[in-house]
């Protein structure tokens, strides 16, 4: 019925407004498509609404009514019909679904109840009356940085990205197999826990103790090889006495806690769960798209899932952290020719396009460089090397005249390297 | 190059002898002068035997001459800046030509290895031997030759050593002619090595006009005259 007064509105007032800035599609004319198609399409041929004549010519059966209805009214009635069969058909095929896995059921629930959500709040937000909120968030961040931010674990990175910001920050770390992808995601998660955080670090190809073990490297620089290998490690008792005296939880979660489906659903539902402040997903390849249909490929999965996954950072206000592997194309042979580019995300353009930060990263000389590929709120194209000592988790700054560091940072820092060698005579 | 290997040795380390921290708790593979050094020199390709710096001692007749090197060596930040070049050529051999030029070369890497950042900044060019490369790559490309063509064109300072050791014939000219006519036209430094000390001469008939031209007249010249020193064990001065 209410499909039948907008449409009735629309003929008497000749203006399609109510259609057009309420996002309306034909869809919500359940019954009436070919009514409301005929209007937009001749609106949009005449710039003009059809006169109730020419309508009626072409829909003799049309019943014309006096509409005395508010805009208001009728766009919240139409919605909630929308929602109504929208619902009906999530609800029936999750009904099908919970006779043969209640799991499963739960999960495509959880999913489609959110894009049903969606399609009734989409007013959005004038920034221009609402100015006031920004200006309170700006002093917020201005006065507390730590509340907003997590630091990288790698200071000379945090004064080109500023850190992870908490809430609408998800990031791609890329690089070729071998190249240390696993370790930086560890050691950004264990500075975050560090700094008191609350983390999550999901694991598809390493078990939660082996993750630990490379967790108690970085913190503590224990040789990873000997506490992997049942080596001595002499503090390494006292170590995890204290350890367990922290409150802040760091989850280590692999498939199996996901019943071998890694789904938006389970890592929303997951963060929550612990009350995570950021998470690690320690390869992308192995999420599970919930928005699958047959016939969609690797490109269309990935790119589906980086967006649920930038979305989900959204919701939960909480950075997320993707390892993905590059293709053949990001290895460089030259040793100058630099970290992989955008174009060597492997398998998905999508990835980087929902990104907010993309970092690459590459072995050079005794460094590890990271390239900065995309950077929203920043300048792109910065690399920073670090030394990296793999056994003992240790990361030392390598000044490049041409980094993207602070000058005056750096410049200190070549100068105090310089003087500490204090040579008793000339070498070359 | 694709298969650098960090290693540390600190009995192989070039500032042995001299670096307040050798044998030190700071000895270590964390030295970040170490891990420079050694990166540039690998990238470098100055041989082994070469990479570490070696004493010369001068005839009367060239101590002016080395006085002359030595001003540059010290100086090399700037000659580099300056996108300058310098041709060391002498009618004998031996007597330290080459030795000069990997003395600057080191040198540099020595002045510039803090914040240097892994990149190659320098790179020994054996004409002859390149040559010989050059045309082997036009029937089976060589992935290693071709970083070396990358290097010879992005290096900050190249050595072309023992330049008009061969006759060049038309291939090899065009070649060389561009990678040198690029360096010098990106403003790039250059010190080049050879024999052959007479432009009209002996250098434009080994190198061609316009190659001996770009050697001879956009470089800073030192004729060497002393006898062949090789296999002097000694050393009297500090040059």
């Amino acid at each position: 019925m209410v499909a039948l007064q907008i449409i009735n509105k629309i003929l008497s007032d000749k203006n399609i407004e109510i259609y057009a800035d309420n996002n309306l599609d034909k869809d919500y004319f359940v019954g009436y498509e070919n009514e409301i198609e005929f209007i937009t399409n001749h609106h949009a041929e005449y710039n003009q609404v059809p006169d109730v004549i020419s309508f009626v010519e072409n829909f003799p059966d049309f019943e014309i009514l006096e509409v005395t209805e508010s805009s208001e009214y009728l766009i919240k009635k139409i919605r909630e019909e929308y929602l109504y069969y929208k619902s009906v058909g999530v609800i029936q095929e999750a009904a099908t679904l919970l006779k043969t896995d209640a799991n499963s059921a739960v999960e495509y629930l959880n999913n489609s109840i959110r894009t049903l959500e969606l399609n009734i709040n989409n007013n959005g937000i004038d920034i221009i009356q609402n100015a006031d909120s920004r200006l309170n968030l700006y002093q917020e961040r201005l006065n507390s940085k730590e509340k907003w931010y997590i630091g990288t674990g790698f200071s000379e990175l945090d004064t080109i990205l500023n850190g992870w910001t908490k809430g609408e920050e998800f990031v791609v770390l890329f690089a070729r197999t071998g190249q240390g992808k696993s370790w930086i995601l560890a050691k950004t998660l264990t500075n975050a826990w560090q700094t008191g955080n609350r983390v999550g670090y999901i694991s598809p190809e390493m078990s939660p103790e082996k993750i630990g073990y490379r967790i108690d490297t970085l913190i503590n620089h224990f040789s990873n090889s000997n506490l992997v290998y049942g080596r001595l490690e002499p503090e390494y008792n006292d170590y995890i006495q204290d350890l367990k005296k922290n409150d802040n939880p760091f989850i280590v979660a692999t498939p199996l806690d996901f019943s071998k489906r890694i789904t938006i659903s389970k890592l929303r539902s997951f963060c929550q769960k612990h009350k995570l402040d950021i998470l690690g997903i320690d390869g992308i390849t192995y999420m599970t798209d919930e928005r699958y249909k047959k016939g969609d490929n690797k490109t269309i999965t990935l790119t589906n899932i980086s967006e649920d996954l930038s979305l989900l950072s959204l919701e939960l206000k909480i950075p997320i952290i993707v390892v993905v592997q590059s293709n053949r194309g990001g290895v460089k042979n030259d040793d100058d020719a630099g970290t992989p580019e955008l174009e060597n995300i492997r398998d998905s353009d999508g990835i980087a396009q929902n990104a907010t930060k993309v970092l690459s990263i590459r072995q050079t000389g005794a460094g590890l460089e990271f390239g900065i590929k995309k950077h929203r709120d920043g300048a792109m194209g910065n690399k920073v090397i670090y030394y990296w000592d793999i056994d003992r988790g240790e990361f030392k700054y390598i000044p490049s005249t041409d980094d993207g560091v602070n000058k005056e940072h750096k410049e200190e820092v070549i100068k105090t390297v310089k003087k500490s060698y204090n040579d008793k005579t000339e070498v070359f | 190059m694709t298969n650098y290997i960090y290693k540390f040795d600190k009995e192989t380390c070039w500032y042995k002898n001299s670096c307040s921290k050798y044998n030190t708790l700071e000895c270590d593979s964390n030295c970040l002068r170490y891990m420079e050094i050694h990166y540039l020199m690998y990238q470098s390709e100055i041989p082994l035997m070469r990479q570490n710096p070696k004493i010369l001692v001068p005839v009367k007749e060239d101590i002016n001459n080395f006085e002359f090197l030595k001003s540059i060596k010290d100086d090399i930040v700037n000659f580099v800046k300056n996108g300058e070049s310098l041709y060391i050529f002498s009618e004998n051999f031996g007597n330290g030509k080459t030795t000069w030029a990997i003395k600057i070369m080191l040198k540099y890497f020595d002045e510039i290895w803090a914040g240097n950042g892994f990149r190659c900044r320098g790179v020994f060019v054996s004409v002859p031997g390149f040559l010989t490369k050059l045309k082997e790559n036009i029937s089976r490309k060589n992935e290693t030759f071709e970083q070396l063509r990358i290097k010879i064109a992005e290096s900050d300072l190249v050595v072309w050593d023992d330049i008009g050791a061969v006759k060049l014939g038309d291939y090899d000219h065009t070649n060389l002619l561009a990678y040198v006519d690029n360096r010098l036209i990106n403003q790039k430094a250059n010190i080049y090595t050879g024999n052959l000390s007479d432009y009209n001469g002996a250098l434009s008939m080994a190198l061609g006009k316009r190659l001996a031209s770009r050697v001879w007249n956009e470089s800073s010249q030192v004729r060497l005259v002393g006898p062949d020193w090789r296999g002097f064990d000694g050393s009297i001065t500090d040059y």
